[in-house]
């Protein structure tokens, strides 16, 4: 932002627009202006660096204010979370995320419960799902499916197996609800949302599917869970928030 | 200051301090943020513990309500987690960088959401409460370049220090800026301009 009743000498003018975008004094359109031009200008960029650190000093005005107790658990969980879906995509490049989630020793590894937090819980937590998991499964034609939140965070991973006719869900993240209950809902390919009942939050579990819903338990089924009260959705409908969804996809 | 009045502004004085001290706080991080970089989640707990007072206290006047706060706190942490490799310890201190993420993260909040603006004049937010009591500020690295910062904020005029230090502690726009204070946006410009010229002035002197 350039005051035209002024006229400065040129570097003047670049270290003010610095210093503007550093304090936060510009629009985000001009913001971005300031920004982008830097990017190619290294004048304006150092100049930038340079008021970061000169006006950061006024921070040391403040008395520390503590951050309240739960807050650094809940930046771990979302930290460990990250993690586990980074390891999951480094060691699989190029394969669909559920596939390689389901695979992926590292991506168990990564799981553990709040409050236990060390490597060698996580480790036998992941060791624990892996096991119930997997003698909850047969080989054939499964389906898998990573619900997730959003882009990042896989919250529950569901594998379907046609010949027991059941899902295996198993949480991969720590739900902080102790009032509600997570609800599986299977979406069919008309759109139709039916409830599959409520589920464990803290351990592997199989959810026999319905005979009339075997047909439509196939690929491209979408999966959601919600946080519903105890006893699940009154009245078959969901009612909580979607905290979880995926598709399912062949293995 | 409504619901977070309670984050209370030092004065501006230089307080005594061990260089050497100073000195052990910026490498411990600078180290730390390197182990972070790598995906080490005991040093994201360390730089957790010596860096959120400060950040916090920080958020606690920027945004409107605690709530705010721990969201944005969060999501800075987040990206000090996931940008950890791109701190470059040549290029400035690691505390310059991690108030850098989290007053952006504070004015992108600000902005997205167009945040009723907080009440309250000028002089309200720039008030200074006594307080001489060394605290935790004695393990966190500064140095004599914010002691210089210090000084050659008190060399300023009184209208141009006040604007300069309610736009670093509020995050708010020129536009903003001037209607708090009741002054065209004009002057509003030219105060803060004309101030951060002789501040820069003062500082490289």
């Amino acid at each position: 932002m350039t005051d035209k009743n002024e006229t400065l000498p040129e570097r003047d003018e670049v270290s003010l627009r610095a210093a503007e975008l550093v304090l936060g004094l510009l629009s985000p359109i001009e913001a971005d202006e300031v920004r982008r031009e830097a990017s190619g200008n290294h004048l304006l960029s150092a100049e930038i660096s340079l008021w970061e650190e000169k006006l950061a000093g006024m921070a040391d005005e403040l008395h520390p204010v503590t951050p309240p107790p739960g807050l650094w658990m809940s930046i771990e969980e979302a930290l460990r979370a990250e993690t586990a879906t980074r390891a999951a995509k480094q060691e699989a490049p190029g394969q669909r995320p559920a596939r390689s989630l389901w695979n992926n020793i590292g991506f168990w590894r990564g799981l553990s419960f709040a409050g236990l937090g060390t490597a060698v819980a996580a480790s036998i937590f992941a060791l624990v799902m892996f096991w119930q998991a997997n003698a909850l499964l047969t080989d054939q034609d499964r389906l898998v499916v990573a619900l997730q939140a959003g882009e990042e965070q896989a919250a529950f991973v569901a594998t379907y197996d046609p010949q027991r006719k059941q899902i295996v869900i198993v949480p991969a993240q720590v739900i902080n609800e102790t009032e509600r209950v997570p609800e599986l809902w299977l979406v069919t390919k008309d759109k139709r949302v039916v409830s599959l009942g409520v589920i464990a939050s803290e351990s592997a579990q199989a959810v026999v599917i319905p005979p009339d819903l075997i047909e439509e338990t196939s690929a491209g089924a979408g999966l959601v869970i919600t946080l519903e009260p105890p006893g699940g959705a009154p009245g078959g409908v969901a009612t909580g928030p979607a905290i979880a969804q995926g598709e399912l996809a062949p293995i | 200051m409504g619901e977070l009045g309670e984050a209370h502004i030092k004065p501006a004085g230089w307080r005594n301090g061990d260089a050497a001290a100073r000195e052990h706080v910026r490498d411990r991080l600078t180290l730390l943020l390197k182990l972070v970089a790598s995906g080490d989640q005991g040093a994201m707990s360390e730089v957790y513990k010596a860096t959120s007072g400060r950040l916090y206290a920080l958020l606690t006047q920027m945004l409107p309500t605690h709530g705010d706060a721990d969201e944005v706190l969060q999501e800075a942490y987040l990206t000090v987690w996931r940008r950890a490799q791109t701190f470059a310890p040549g290029q400035g201190s690691p505390m310059t960088w991690l108030i850098t993420i989290t007053r952006n993260k504070a004015i992108d909040r600000l902005r997205s959401e167009k945040h009723a603006r907080r009440t309250g004049t000028l002089d309200e937010l720039t008030e200074e409460p006594v307080d001489d009591t060394p605290s935790a500020l004695n393990l966190i690295e500064t140095g004599e370049e914010h002691h210089r910062l210090h000084h050659c904020l008190d060399q300023l005029e009184d209208r141009q220090r006040d604007a300069i230090r309610t736009a670093f502690f509020s995050g708010i726009t020129y536009q903003q800026l001037s209607e708090r204070a009741s002054v065209p946006l004009g002057t509003m410009k030219s105060w803060i301009r004309r101030g951060l010229i002789s501040l820069k002035a003062c500082l490289e002197a």
